[in-house]
């Protein structure tokens, strides 16, 4: 090249031209450093409180130690809560895929009257208050005659964990082409095959995000499982609620911190799954 | 006959009260490759996916060599499809992509291996086989995807407009290598465009379509030099429309235009009455130069045109007016003629008159059109 320095300079200049509108709203960074703040500033109360040596809960801690965390097993509600909750998420949310993606299959493939009136009704528990839900369903189990347990639970739960499977699900069909699947059948894929070896491995990091979601969604619940949950299937954040009625021990901020963590890896997950997808 | 190796018999499609395919006969030779072409919502993909299985026929038979397909589902068609764009599976590698239809078919790792190796070779991509789909280029991929359907050695192989997301110049090698490999292979092999360019260039036969039906199936060069409607004439190449009409007094058909009256050397089939004239550019010839500079005469022309008109035993059709514009396209130059009397300008082909000067916008020109190139339409 004989003149190295004229597109340099030019690109240079584009450079610049691209960093001048750079910080167009000065007050821009300190309002999102303030949402910020509001956002996190409840959760780092609650971290602090859970390593407070203090017995009772108060602001600002008094000194630091992992006691409250320790004892954690020793609490038999806690202990058996935080099971019930990992097996009514890990549960529903299966139940969630296996009723979400057949259904995405049927909404965004299939050539029926009534499509769209399906699928707005398969996403409905999205808008129904989920107290109203948890109510319903106790009828409905009390009419049916039977006696509330984990199963009763995590059929409350899948039903409102599915419609995330199922928008996730719907999403990445829409934008995937026909062609794919088409594809497959054309080189001699029958319809099960072409869904196992094409359209499946395709949807996957769809799937993979709404059941994060359905597992979250589950996992935090406190409207549905309020009514239908007993003390032997009692689930995390009830445990939490029924525990801060009468305690006021930090204890129940590690329990607090334990589940955050939990719905922490699961949002993590989520956000891969979603980055795979693009 | 026994080289039919597809036939469409009595097609038909309707979608609620729409007609995409009526009632549509069509019998390809096997080897044979025939292009499907015509404008959007013309019935052509709508053919295609028939063929291939996507879409059931309201009324009709598909056989491929005799054998009715069209009551199979994709998967037992054995026909090979080359869809638009983004058809590889984009998770699996090239040559995972081109195994596929052999895994299905159960054939042993080692002939797999063999085959995939030989098919991409075929269309010079063996040395990205372990590439995936998102890492290789538009042309890349459709040539992946060529492959793909190949190598299952289908009895049909159909090309879904597989090249109109490619660049010019990248489409039109594609287009020779895919006639290429598709005469190597001797495939049997429809192909839908709207491009007719690529139909003329590539198809042995062209079916032009238009609102479900084929108006004619021909080979390019039949379709050039007699489009058999005028919607063949105005799909396939460019020429100008003469509104005018059809008489066959005394044996002779005449067609009157422009304020003449032109004797045909043979009869037409459209009937008498309404009818158009259709010429292309390459038949418009030259008679004398006007003088552009001059005060306009135009009026002795008109006057001069009309007392030749009446002469019904005029074996040319003349065209005076005004250049409107020339367009120099490097090997080839158009030009457009105001033709008086005419609201759509005349095309022209000049290229054989600029040895003898130059042709400007603004010039005056006196040319004519032989009665025997005149291909008369009914309407």
């Amino acid at each position: 090249m004989s003149t190295p320095a004229r597109p340099s300079e030019a690109s240079a200049a584009a450079r610049g031209a691209i960093r001048a509108p750079r910080r167009p709203f000065p007050l821009l960074g300190a309002y999102v450093a303030l949402v910020c703040l509001v956002l996190v500033l409840p959760l780092a109360v609650v971290l602090v409180i859970s390593f407070d040596t203090a017995s009772y809960i108060n602001f600002p801690p008094q000194g630091f130690h992992l006691q409250w965390y320790r004892s954690l097993p020793d609490n038999a509600t806690f202990a058996r809560s935080f099971a019930n909750s990992l097996i009514v998420a890990g549960a529903s949310t299966a139940l969630s895929v296996l009723a979400g993606v057949p259904a995405a299959l049927a909404i965004a493939r299939g050539r029926f009257r009534g499509r769209g009136l399906l699928y707005g009704l398969c996403l409905s528990s999205l808008t129904v208050p989920w107290i109203v839900y948890g109510v319903a369903l106790l009828f409905v189990w009390g009419f049916l005659g039977l006696r509330l347990s984990i199963w009763t639970l995590i059929f409350g739960h899948t039903v409102i964990g599915a419609p995330y499977v199922l928008r996730t699900a719907v999403a990445v069909l829409r934008d995937m082409p026909a062609a794919y699947e088409r594809g497959a059948r054309s080189l001699g894929a029958g319809p099960l095959r072409a869904f196992l070896t094409v359209t499946l491995p395709l949807m996957a990091p769809g799937i993979r995000a709404g059941a994060a979601f359905a597992f979250i969604i589950s996992f935090v619940n406190i409207p549905v499982s309020l009514f239908v949950t007993t003390a032997e299937n009692i689930t995390m954040p009830v445990a939490v609620f029924n525990y801060m009625q009468y305690n006021f021990d930090p204890s129940v901020a590690a329990f607090s911190i334990l589940q955050l963590v939990v719905i922490g890896l699961f949002i993590g997950f989520a956000a891969r799954a979603a980055r795979q997808e693009a | 006959m026994s080289d039919i190796a597809l036939e469409l018999a009595g097609v038909e499609k309707r979608y609620g009260a729409s007609t995409a395919v009526a009632g549509m006969d069509l019998a390809i030779g096997k080897g044979e490759f025939v292009s499907l072409l015509g404008a959007s919502g013309c019935g052509k993909s709508t053919t295609l996916m028939m063929i291939a299985g996507f879409e059931q026929p309201d009324a009709g038979e598909i056989r491929v060599r005799g054998r009715r397909i069209d009551p199979l589902p994709p998967d037992r068609r054995n026909v090979g499809v080359v869809f638009q764009a983004y058809a590889l599976f984009p998770h699996m590698s090239v040559a995972r992509n081109v195994e596929y239809g052999l895994r299905l078919r159960r054939i042993p790792a080692a002939e797999r291996r063999r085959r995939v190796a030989a098919i991409l070779d075929l269309v010079n991509m063996g040395h990205l086989a372990a590439r995936m789909p998102a890492q290789l280029s538009g042309g890349q991929q459709q040539r992946v995807a060529l492959a793909r359907a190949l190598v299952i050695e289908p009895d049909i192989l159909l090309l879904d407009e597989p090249f109109s997301a490619l660049d010019r110049q990248l489409r039109e090698r594609l287009q020779r290598e895919v006639r290429e490999v598709q005469q190597k292979l001797g495939i049997t092999t429809i192909f839908v465009t709207h491009d007719q360019e690529e139909a003329l260039l590539m198809s042995d036969r062209i079916a032009v379509m238009h609102a479900g039906r084929i108006e004619q199936c021909a080979s390019p060069q039949e379709i050039y030099q007699q489009p058999g409607t005028r919607i063949a004439a105005s799909f396939i190449g460019r020429g100008t429309f003469l509104p005018g009409e059809l008489a066959a007094a005394g044996g002779r058909a005449r067609f009157a235009g422009l304020g003449q009256e032109v004797a045909l050397p043979a009869a037409p089939a459209a009937p008498a009455g309404r009818a158009t004239a259709f010429f292309r550019p390459e038949d418009v010839r030259r008679a004398g130069r006007g003088k552009a500079a001059a005060a306009p005469d135009a009026g002795a022309v008109r006057a001069a045109a009309a007392g030749a008109g009446v002469n019904p035993d005029a074996q040319a059709l003349r065209l005076s007016g005004r250049v409107k514009a020339v367009y120099f396209q490097g090997a080839a130059t158009s030009a457009e003629l105001l033709v008086d009397g005419l609201a759509e300008p005349v095309l022209l082909d000049p290229a054989e008159w600029l040895r003898d000067g130059p042709l400007r916008a603004g010039d005056r020109l006196d040319a004519y059109v032989d009665a025997a190139s005149l291909r008369i339409f009914a309407g």
